[in-house]
């Protein structure tokens, strides 16, 4: 049941939502619901077994019993840390968004209620047919986030990130009803399960791009690549994340991103491992263009958030170099910086968002020496900079080196190429902190004066930076939940398997 | 019992029907010409209905012949039956809520729509050609006038003359393919045809020939490209309650009707054949989803749209061709129908509510802002475009799901790729309704401010069972399947 209230909790509140007056009242309960969500989801810690590879708490209910397609959840350690991501960003959003989002509140939280089910669908599901259900409805409320509150081409952007994503996932479909037949001729009985594709051995061919085996790979590839998104199909990603309200921003690179990279650990990879081991130097080369790539338009942009939408683009590059290169080091890390990336990057969104509330202008000519109005502001957000160029002591260092170390042993020489993205982030990042915090005083400060965080502000940002030093201090806390899961996983991806057991008999 | 007594009680769904229609008209008989209470018209096309429907239930379970094997009543006839009168009962009314037939004629109108509705299930449970032939003429001519019965409307009689026109057309090359069946295998029923067919038969012109022009008659019914060309002049002319009907009970049964020609193993012996369907269905799904996106007005947009679902029910199609027996394929064919019928009716009556008055030529401009003025409705346009576009957890989704698994274990890769490629177009303009009512600014009422409770209900309902039908999906399959 564990996994079902989490997941489906946030259905129940959009429910309760609609029968709720629109404004404050909307706010404050879904503020409440979505912390005790968070809470629920904490225990889900204890309720697991880190030193078990098996797939635990699981649920599973017929649905449609003709296609062997069940209702069926599970979590392990890769999949735990994302769903906590996913629940402890969302009491956040909704606070951040408190004075930001001031027409359509009721619209606007049963949309993020219902990304939220989604996207923890998208993660718990094991079998196929919901995954792809819950895939493909995580982009309607994104859809409306980005349309309804969106800025000037909003409208544009939205149906940009919607036409992407869907044609993306449309040959994914394909590739799930062939292996769904696949298991028909091979068990005798249809079946849609994770599991079950996992135990298939579709043929594979090396050199020739028609055999199956590639196929299959590049069709659920090229969905989970676009989502994630890397070069050259980020560019629905700058727009998407200029266009959005803050709130749409900080899900779409905390979460909606990750869905794509844990795709690839969990579906992609593992059901063809032959294929993704063939082609990982596709993946590696173009992850590599990415985080060079990225960082070279995030120098050049002179509007602070598409500077930090470009960012992303360079950090999920990271993530994709870190799991191609199928070693312990190098899976960890590419799990770890997604964690990392959806704290320091949905954190950059929100303090962009701060200052675009007072201002209204994000074009990084229009600030400087905001430092003498913003003192705490300005010191939270050299912390989280930080942490998005990888110091030493923060999130994003453990992650990034961690990456770096698996990437050196797989190939050192993309390794040396990706390496130069380092420092360029920390250039552009730094740069951009030097524009926009120090120096002269524009005129455009002159004429607005500007007033430093108020307290629900610093609530919202506070644990991120919390986030930031413990993750990066004290790593251990967060590996050894995954540490078991990613061993078996790198060990065994070419002949991957998971078991399923309930926590019950586990103990 | 016997004999004759028999095919009475098997067909009697159809006299049910025809008797009921009746009612309100010689009410209105007998009343000097006054039009009977709209509650009591409703009321004796809704007995008429379900009755017709438990009837159906009844005796359509044992799949026995009657009238010399002329009649069947299977599954197919059961569940598209249904099907076809539930949206005929949706149009009716839908119609009581629009202007023109509520006024002075509206007993007429439910006597031609349950005419037509008879014709339907004639042509259902028909198991000879040439009763396929007499069910599609039963259906078409009573369609003809309701499309011309608006007295308001200035394109309709336009439209009804056009589709006259053209269907007489079609209905001439129908009989014509018929005749040179029948000079080439010695009959015009079904299982005689499917017993005399040979490879050594296609190697016979004017069998092939026959054949083709069968095939070009029932694609004009069901709008398949290149005999579409009537599709979006007739669905935009009709007054819109009347174009739900069409587009869903009409095309449903057309659909049948093409089933039970293939049910004779044409394909089989035919690769040409497969091959011409295949590139039918790809040309319908394709000029669909483009033709769509350049349309302004809502309900040009959904007839396109209606041509694109035309080119995946044709994949159904062909994989019923395929493998008649096959259950996945029967299963898909009658699923998608359905999901397909829900989403429609409730897109058609959705446009009919909003409809200033007969003439409004409700375009996409009107829809702006339209989440703020009435923020029910547009969810209900939202459930529904999402549902045509089939994106999870609609009906729409998993209909194309059944349908795609169905042609991937045919072997149809291509076919289905080109049907992938065809959705993703087609996202483009269902979202851009969305767009228009969620993302614009809200203009002057442009939209209709009528109260129309009974449609609004329809409406709630239709969309609640998008997204059930939906998600009990597999339990609806399993019911479908059970009557084989």
């Amino acid at each position: 049941m564990d996994l079902s209230i989490v997941t489906l909790s946030p259905l129940l509140a959009a429910a309760i939502l609609l029968f709720l007056p629109q404004g404050k009242t909307v706010r404050v309960f879904s503020l409440l619901a979505s912390i005790l969500q968070f809470v629920f989801s904490l225990s889900l810690l204890n309720k697991i077994d880190v030193n078990s590879t098996v797939l635990q708490l699981n649920e599973k209910i017929t649905w449609i019993g003709n296609f062997g397609v069940n209702y069926h959840l599970g979590i392990d350690g890769i999949s735990i840390w994302l769903v906590l991501l996913t629940t402890f960003l969302l009491p956040l959003v909704v606070l951040g968004s408190w004075t930001a989002i001031e027409n359509r509140t009721k619209l606007f939280h049963f949309s993020l209620f219902l990304l939220q089910t989604s996207m923890l669908g998208t993660f718990l599901s094991i079998d196929a047919v919901l995954f792809y259900l819950f895939w493909e409805l995580s982009l309607v409320p994104m859809y409306l986030l980005i349309g309804i509150w969106g800025g000037q081409r909003r409208i544009y952007a939205t149906v940009k990130f919607f036409i992407f994503t869907m044609v993306g996932s449309i040959f994914m479909l394909a590739a799930i009803i062939y292996l769904m037949l696949q298991t028909q001729a091979v068990f005798g009985q249809m079946s849609a399960s994770l599991l079950d594709f996992y135990k298939l051995d579709v043929p594979f061919i090396a050199g020739s791009f028609f055999s199956m085996q590639t196929l299959l790979f590049f069709a659920f590839a090229i969905a989970f690549c676009i989502k994630i998104p890397i070069f050259p199909f980020h560019t629905w990603l700058p727009d998407a994340h200029v266009e959005a309200p803050t709130p749409g921003s900080v899900i779409l690179a905390g979460v909606m991103l990750k869905m794509g990279g844990y795709g690839l650990i969990r579906w992609a990879i593992p059901l063809f491992p032959e294929a993704a081991n063939y082609y990982s130097w596709i993946f590696v080369s173009v992850a590599v263009i990415g985080i060079i790539y990225g960082a070279l338009m995030a120098l050049v942009q002179t509007d602070i958030k598409k500077l930090v939408a470009y960012s992303s683009v360079s950090h999920m590059g990271y993530v994709v170099l870190g799991i191609f290169a199928f070693n312990i080091k190098g899976v960890t890390g590419g799990l770890y910086q997604m964690l990392n990336h959806g704290i320091s990057t949905s954190a950059l969104f929100f303090l962009v968002g701060i200052v675009y509330e007072r201002t209204h202008t994000r074009e990084i000519k229009n600030y400087g020496g905001i430092t003498s109005q913003m003192p705490i502001f300005t010191i939270l957000f050299i912390i989280i900079t930080l942490s998005s160029i990888a110091a030493p002591l923060t999130n994003g260092f453990v992650g990034e080196f961690l990456i770096l170390m698996g990437s050196y042993e797989a190939f050192p020489v993309y390794t040396y190429f990706s390496v130069t993205g380092v420092v360029l982030g920390a250039a552009y990042m730094l740069w951009m902190i030097k524009r926009v915090f120090f120096g002269e005083q524009s005129d455009f400060i002159k004429k607005h004066p500007l007033t430093d965080i108020n307290l629900r502000e610093f609530l919202v940002i506070a644990p991120f930076v919390v986030m930031v030093f413990w993750m990066g201090i004290r790593p251990g806390d967060f590996f050894k939940y995954a540490q078991t899961s990613v061993d078996y996983f790198v060990k065994n991806y070419n002949h991957y398997n998971l078991l399923e057991k309930n926590v019950g008999a586990n103990k | 019992m016997n004999s004759i007594t028999f095919d009475l009680w098997k067909i009697s769904p159809l006299i049910c029907l025809f008797l009921s229609s009746l009612i309100p008209l010689t009410a209105k008989l007998f009343r000097k010409n006054v039009e009977p209470h709209t509650s009591f018209t409703l009321l004796w096309s809704l007995i008429g209905i379900v009755g017709a429907i438990f009837l159906l239930l009844i005796f359509g379970r044992e799949s026995t012949t009657s009238f010399n094997e002329m009649i069947l009543f299977d599954n197919y006839t059961v569940i598209s039956g249904s099907i076809a009168l539930f949206s005929c009962f949706i149009a009716i009314v839908f119609s009581v809520d629009s202007f023109s037939t509520a006024k002075n004629q509206f007993s007429e109108t439910v006597f031609l729509i349950l005419s037509t509705a008879t014709g339907l299930l004639f042509i259902l449970a028909a198991q000879d050609l040439l009763a396929i032939f007499i069910g599609l003429e039963m259906m078409s001519l009573p369609l003809y006038l309701l499309i011309a019965i608006s007295n308001e409307q200035k394109y309709s009689k336009e439209a009804a003359f056009k589709y006259f026109v053209l269907g007489s057309f079609a209905s001439a090359i129908l009989l014509f393919g018929i005749a040179l069946l029948f000079g080439t295998t010695g009959s015009t029923h079904l299982s005689d045809i499917a017993r005399a067919i040979s490879e050594k038969l296609f190697a016979d012109r004017l069998f092939f020939i026959g054949v083709l022009l069968i095939v070009i008659g029932l694609s004009f019914k069901i709008s398949i490209v290149p005999f579409h060309a009537w599709t979006a002049d007739v669905y935009h002319g009709a007054p819109t309650w009347i174009t739900s009907y069409m587009s869903t009970a009409v095309k449903a049964v057309s659909l049948i009707a093409f089933v039970r020609f293939l049910s004779t193993n044409l394909l089989i012996q035919s690769s040409t054949l497969i091959n011409i369907l295949q590139w039918l269905a790809v040309m319908t799904m394709l000029i669909g989803s483009f033709g769509a996106i350049i349309q302004t007005n809502v309900k040009r947009m959904l007839a396109f749209s209606s041509i694109s679902h035309s080119g995946y029910l044709l994949i159904g199609l062909i994989c019923y061709g395929l493998s008649s027996t096959d259950l996945l394929a029967n299963n898909s064919i009658l699923f998608y129908l359905l999901g397909y019928t829900i989403t429609t009716l409730g897109a058609f009556g959705l446009v009919s509510y909003l409809e200033k008055n007969e003439n409004h030529q409700l375009s996409l401009q009107d829809l702006s802002g339209l989440s703020e003025k009435k923020p029910a409705v547009a969810i209900f346009m939202t459930v529904f475009m999402l549902s045509l576009a089939g994106i999870p957890p609609t009906v729409g989704f998993f209909g194309k799901f059944y349908l795609l698994t169905s042609a991937l274990s045919q072997g149809l890769t291509w076919l289905t790729i080109w049907a992938l490629i065809s959705s993703a177009v087609s996202v483009y303009f269902y979202l851009r309704v969305i767009v228009y009512m969620y993302m614009k600014e809200p203009i002057e009422s442009l939209t209709s401010t009528k109260s129309a409770v009974l449609t609004q209900v329809i409406l709630c309902f239709l969309a609640g069972l998008v997204i059930v039908a939906g998600l009990a999906s597999g339990f609806i399959v399993e019911q479908i399947s059970f009557k084989f």
